[in-house]
């Protein structure tokens, strides 16, 4: 008969898994320590389960699980209708190949106009990035330098940056129409409320 | 050895529908095939609710990871490898979608600022029947108490002391379930009782 103790490990791994070999089993039925502490594992495992169950089953009654099995089968059908109309996910390429040749040709000076102001767009933001950037004390550009420096323009040393690659006219023209957008008039009194970025620094 | 196919004669009942079905939608009879999806379903349901509660602690989002589950196993049943036991690739595919639900809902919690709960929005515990108040409260408080010390072993102590004893699943089952060897299991499981051991006994 096996005369030492049991240890708690080898009691938790009895619980779990195994079944006791025919010396511990001596030993378990021979010391009433032992099979004191054999018997409170095998409570808390046993209590552990149970109440992990009746939790799960209490959350979810008879009649929420067969709501949920309907609603499982829904879902099927639903999917099972969608992969027959071979309607999940497809990505349905736009018919550039049926587009009528006059469509396209009636298309295009609008597409050449809407690239003109874009580009417009962007001269005018790297303008504007330029001020955010450089503030009053930003590069003069070359010709600018003989000019009359009595208009009190912020960021003016900016704008003549820009000017060293289009002309002032151009330059002011394409500010007017990117104002004068719907979008702009709009924005206008919003645009005065707030500061530039060269007045906050 | 994790993964190895069960002989064709041990597999479960519930293994040679997930067969039957997969056969049904192999051959284009896919209203069948979901007819009898539906005998899978209420076969597997509570086993699979009572992992996803456990491991969710929230009934919202168990009731979605077992519907996911489902779906999911249908539209891939003919991914099913009919020689391994369909609980095995039940809980694989259940389990992944617990543990993505979890990472979703903590970065979710991440974002969020909880609000202190008003007595309305206090869950009501439903009550076990038979019992007295007294020992409803007794016993939701030690119910409360072991999830919460469950709650708190690590991600793989945890998911295999939830399949070995609330999905009452065998160490090899697990092990087939999780990828993990029978002796990794065991060790797992041993260190999850041992560290509840500590937690739980007063």
């Amino acid at each position: 008969m096996k005369t030492s103790h049991l240890s708690d490990d080898r009691l938790v791994e009895i619980g779990l898994t195994e079944t006791p070999s025919g010396l511990e089993q001596q030993h378990l039925g021979a010391c009433p320590p032992c099979e004191t502490r054999r018997a409170g594992i095998a409570h808390m495992l046993g209590q552990l389960s149970q109440a992990a169950i009746e939790d799960a089953d209490a959350a979810f009654p008879a009649d929420l699980r067969a709501r949920q099995q309907v609603r499982i089968l829904q879902r099927l059908g639903q999917e099972g209708r969608l992969e027959q109309e071979g309607r999940p996910a497809k990505v349905i390429a736009f018919p550039a190949g049926h587009t009528p040749d006059s469509v396209l040709a009636r298309s295009r000076p609008a597409t050449r106009w809407i690239a003109a102001a874009a580009v417009a767009g962007l001269v005018v933001g790297l303008a504007a990035g330029r001020f955010g950037q450089q503030g009053p004390r930003g590069f003069e550009a070359p010709q600018a330098a003989s000019r009359p420096s009595a208009a009190p323009f912020v960021g003016e040393s900016q704008f003549r940056a820009v000017t060293a690659t289009i002309s002032d006219d151009e330059l002011l023209g394409q500010i007017e129409l990117a104002v004068d957008g719907r979008g702009g008039a709009s924005l206008r009194p919003l645009d005065e409320l707030t500061p530039r970025a060269w007045d906050v620094r | 050895m994790a993964g190895s196919p069960a002989p064709a004669g041990l597999l479960s009942s519930d293994s040679r529908l997930a067969g039957e079905i997969k056969a049904l939608v192999v051959a284009g009879e896919r209203e069948k095939a979901r007819e009898r999806f539906g005998d899978l379903v209420a076969h597997q349901q509570r086993r699979a609710l009572r992992i996803a509660y456990h491991y969710l602690r929230d009934a919202h989002d168990a009731d979605e990871a077992v519907q996911d589950a489902f779906v999911k196993v249908f539209t891939h049943i003919t991914g099913y490898r009919e020689d391994l036991p369909f609980e095995v690739w039940f809980t694989r595919i259940l389990v992944n979608g617990c543990l993505d639900l979890r990472k979703s809902r903590a970065r979710r919690l991440r974002w969020t600022v909880p609000m202190s709960p008003t007595p309305e929005m206090m869950p009501i515990d439903p009550p076990a029947p038979g019992q007295s108040p007294e020992q409803r409260l007794v016993s939701s408080e030690r119910a409360n108490e072991i999830a919460a010390a469950v709650e708190r072993l690590p991600d793989r102590q945890r998911t295999v002391f939830t399949l070995c004893h609330i999905a009452e699943q065998s160490t090899s089952e697990v092990s087939q379930a999780l990828g993990l060897s029978e002796a990794t299991v065991r060790v797992h499981l041993f260190r999850a009782v041992h560290k509840l051991r500590k937690l739980l006994v007063r």
